[in-house]
C-alpha cells in the first residue's frame, strides 16, 4: 500500500513495512500545521508533521515538553480551543474522512466511538462530582443510548476488564477516593467503552509511581493486541515505550525529525537530537559516570531559530544547518526518515 | 455525611457560647443605667427600681447574669422588653417572618439574576456585551442602598405607582421593591462571580475528557461544566441569606417594614438591653444554623467534603 509520492510529504514515509500491509490505515495526518494566535506572537506549535496509523500498531510519538507532540492529538481530536489554536494547514482523515474543517457533529461522531483518549493526570481528567461508574456509564448511555441500568452493568463489567478489584463497589466511589493507578485503569476503562480503533494515550504513565506505569503500560499493550487497535502513545519517557511501540516519530520544536520502526530507532537513531534524546536516558547497567544531557534549552516556539531548529544544540551541526531547514527524508538502507543534512554521515 | 454533619454540630456549640458571651457583655457594660434609660429625665421610685433590678438579676455577678440568661434563653424564653414590657417572643413571632421573607426574597432575586447573568458573560468572554456589563456591575456597586431605596420609591412607587413604598400590608407584593433594593450590590457580585467561576472551569481537564467521550457541547456544559461551577453560587448565596436576616436595617427602615433590623434599631435608640441582646443572639444562632444548612448542601455538591 505505500506510494511514494515526490512532493515535500512524510505521510508515506511513516507508512510500516509490508508484514502489516493487510491492515487498514485507520488514521492519516499529513503536513499538519497548528498555530496559536496569542497575544505575545503566533506560536506555531506543530509544522509540517505527518505520520499515520494502521490497525493493531503502536506509535509512539516522542519529544520534550513543549515539542507539539500533544497538540498534534489534539488537533486530531478536535480538542484544541479554537481560539487561539488555529489548524493552518494539512489534512487529518479518519478512515478516508477529513476532519480538518470537519462540522462539530462529524467530530463528535468520531471522537470515543472510533477514536477515544486518555490524559496525563487521570485526577484532574476524571470530574470530582460524578461517581466512577456514572462517568463510565454515561459513555454508553450517550454513546449507544443505553438505559442507565444497562450502562451501569457494562460500567462495572468493563472496570473488572481493566483490573479495577471489586468494580461493583468501586463504581459507587468518586475519583479522589481512587489510587492514581486506578484512577488511570478508569480513563482507560471510559476510553474503551464504545471500542474505539484508535486509542491515543497523552502522557499515560507521566504522573503514575514508577510501578504502577509498568502495570499501566501492560494493560494498554494487552488491550491493545485484544482488540487490534490502533495505539498512539505520547510520552517524553523513551524507557516507557521502547518495549511496545512498532514505529516512533520524534518531534523536536513542532517538526518530526526522525521517524522509523522502534528497533532501528533504539538501536541506531539516526537524528542527532534523537542520538541525544537516548544517550541522555540513564542506564542501569554500564560505566557509572556523569549522566549525559543535550546543551542548552529547546528553542522558544514563538521564535524559532532559522535553519534548522536544533542547531544552536546540535554538536555536529555545519554552516548550512544555520540557513536552511532540512526536510524528512529516506536514510539510505533502512525504512527510518531523519531531517538532517548529516544523517548518513553520522549514521 | 452523617458524621460530618455531627462534627460540623459540636464545632458550633463552644462557637454559640463565645459569642452569645460576648455579646451579653457588651450590652451589660455600655456605660449609664439600663434603668434610669427608660424614665428619661424623671426621677425612678425606690421600689419600682428594686423590682427591675429583681426582675433582671442586676445584682448579681455577671457570669451568672449570663448563666441566668442563657437558661432562659435555651427553654426559649427570651423574655420581656424592658421598654414596652411586651414578651420578645411575640415581637420575634411578627419581625422573623418579615426579615426571613425579605432575606429569602432578595437572595431568590439574586439568584434569578446573577446566575444567567454570570453563565451570559462567561460564555461570551471579553464581548462588548460582557464589558459593559462589567461597568453595569460597578455602577449597581457603587450606590449606596438607601439611596437606591429612595430612587426606587420616587419612581416605582409615587412617579409610576407600580409597587408600594411602605410597610408590608400588601402581602409579598410590598416586599418586592425593598427585596430589589437589597439584592442589586449582591447580583453584581455574584454575577461576576459566577463568571470567574464558570470560566475556571472550563479550563477544567475533565471538560476535556468529556468532549473526548464524545459528548454534545451543551452536554458538556450543562452535566459537567454547570454543575461544577454553581457549588461555590450555591454556598456564598446561602450565606447571603443569613447575613440578611439582621441586616437589612437601612432598607428596612427607608421601607418601613417593621422587621428585625427595624426591631432592633428602635432597641438601641430607646437603650432597651433585653431587644439588643436577644436579637443579636438570635442572629448568632440563625447565621450558625445557616452555615450549619450550607455546609451540608456544600458537602452533598461536592463529594470531595463529604468524604474526607
Amino acid at each position: 500500500m505505500a506510494t511514494v509520492t515526490s512532493s515535500t510529504s512524510s505521510a508515506d514515509c511513516l507508512r510500516s513495512g509490508s508484514d502489516s500491509s493487510s491492515d487498514e490505515v485507520l488514521l492519516e495526518v499529513q503536513d499538519l500545521t497548528v498555530e496559536f494566535h496569542t497575544d505575545d506572537g503566533i506560536v506555531h506549535a506543530v509544522s509540517n508533521m505527518s505520520w499515520d496509523i494502521n490497525e493493531g500498531e503502536t506509535l509512539a510519538i516522542l519529544g520534550e515538553s513543549g515539542s507539539g507532540k500533544s497538540v498534534s492529538v489534539q488537533a486530531v481530536m478536535g480538542l484544541l480551543p479554537t481560539p487561539p489554536a488555529v489548524i493552518a494547514g494539512g489534512s487529518i482523515r479518519y478512515r478516508g474522512t477529513e476532519l480538518v474543517g470537519a462540522s462539530s457533529d462529524t467530530l463528535r461522531s468520531i471522537r470515543g466511538s472510533e477514536v477515544a483518549m486518555i490524559f496525563q493526570d487521570p485526577l484532574s481528567a476524571l470530574n470530582p462530582v460524578y461517581r466512577v461508574g456514572w462517568q463510565i456509564a454515561e459513555t454508553f448511555r450517550i454513546g449507544k443510548r443505553m438505559s442507565r441500568k444497562e450502562a451501569n452493568g457494562r460500567a462495572i463489567e468493563l472496570m473488572g476488564r481493566v483490573g479495577i478489584p471489586n468494580p461493583e463497589q468501586r463504581a459507587r466511589q468518586y475519583p479522589h477516593q481512587f489510587s492514581g493507578g486506578m484512577r488511570q485503569r478508569a480513563m482507560i476503562a471510559m476510553a474503551l467503552a464504545l471500542e474505539p480503533k484508535v486509542l491515543i494515550a497523552d502522557e499515560p504513565t507521566t504522573a503514575l509511581d514508577v510501578t504502577v506505569q509498568a502495570q499501566i503500560m501492560d494493560l494498554l499493550s494487552k488491550i491493545q493486541s485484544e482488540n487490534r487497535m490502533g495505539l498512539i502513545l505520547i510520552t517524553h519517557d523513551l524507557g516507557v515505550v521502547a518495549s511496545v511501540a512498532d514505529r516512533v516519530v520524534v518531534m523536536y520544536a513542532g517538526r518530526a525529525v526522525e521517524s522509523g520502526p522502534a528497533d532501528d530507532f533504539y538501536a541506531k537513531p539516526a537524528h542527532p537530537y534523537s542520538q541525544g534524546l537516548l544517550s541522555s536516558v540513564p542506564k542501569i547497567s554500564g560505566p557509572t559516570g556523569k549522566l549525559n544531557s543535550i546543551e542548552g534549552t529547546p528553542p522558544s516556539v514563538i521564535e524559532l531559530p532559522s535553519g534548522c531548529a536544533f542547531h544552536p544544540r546540535c554538536p555536529h551541526s555545519v554552516d548550512r544547518c544555520h540557513s536552511q531547514a532540512p526536510e524528512l527524508t529516506a536514510i539510505t538502507d533502512r525504512t527510518g526518515h531523519s531531517a538532517c543534512f548529516l544523517t548518513e554521515e553520522l549514521l | 455525611m452523617l458524621r460530618y454533619f455531627f462534627r460540623r454540630v459540636v464545632q458550633l456549640i463552644p462557637v454559640f457560647f463565645i459569642t452569645t458571651f460576648l455579646i451579653f457583655l457588651v450590652v451589660r457594660i455600655i456605660p449609664g443605667d439600663p434603668i434610669q434609660a427608660q424614665f428619661g429625665e424623671r426621677r425612678i421610685p425606690e421600689n419600682l427600681r428594686a423590682a427591675y433590678i429583681e426582675r433582671y438579676h442586676f445584682n448579681e455577678p455577671l457570669w451568672k447574669q449570663y448563666f441566668l440568661y442563657m437558661r432562659d434563653v435555651l427553654s426559649f424564653d427570651l423574655g420581656d422588653s424592658v421598654a414596652s414590657q411586651r414578651p420578645i417572643n411575640d415581637i420575634f413571632r411578627e419581625a422573623i417572618p418579615r426579615s426571613a421573607t425579605l432575606a429569602g426574597l432578595s437572595v431568590f432575586f439574586v439568584a434569578l439574576f446573577s446566575i444567567p447573568m454570570g453563565i451570559f458573560s462567561a460564555r461570551h468572554k471579553n464581548s462588548k456585551a460582557d464589558n459593559s456589563f462589567l461597568v453595569i456591575t460597578l455602577i449597581m456597586l457603587a450606590i449606596p442602598p438607601f439611596v437606591l431605596g429612595l430612587l426606587a420609591q420616587l419612581f416605582f412607587g409615587l412617579r409610576w405607582n407600580l409597587f408600594p413604598i411602605s410597610g408590608v400590608g400588601e402581602g409579598l407584593y410590598s416586599y418586592i421593591l425593598p427585596a430589589l433594593v437589597i439584592s442589586t450590590s449582591l447580583m453584581a457580585i455574584e454575577s461576576r462571580l459566577m463568571r470567574t467561576t464558570l470560566l475556571d472551569t472550563f479550563r477544567e481537564d475533565y471538560l476535556r475528557t468529556a468532549r473526548a467521550k464524545g459528548l454534545t457541547e451543551g452536554r458538556v456544559f450543562r452535566i459537567h461544566a454547570l454543575r461544577n461551577a454553581l457549588i461555590p453560587i450555591v454556598t456564598v448565596l446561602g450565606i447571603d441569606f443569613g447575613a440578611l436576616l439582621g441586616g437589612t436595617i437601612v432598607t428596612e427602615s427607608v421601607f418601613n417594614i417593621p422587621g428585625i433590623g427595624f426591631q432592633i434599631t428602635r432597641a438601641i435608640v430607646q437603650r432597651d438591653t433585653t431587644i439588643i441582646t436577644g436579637i443579636s443572639i438570635f442572629l448568632v444562632m440563625a447565621y450558625l444554623l445557616i452555615n450549619l444548612l450550607v455546609d451540608m448542601i456544600y458537602a452533598w455538591l461536592d463529594p470531595r467534603i463529604r468524604y474526607d
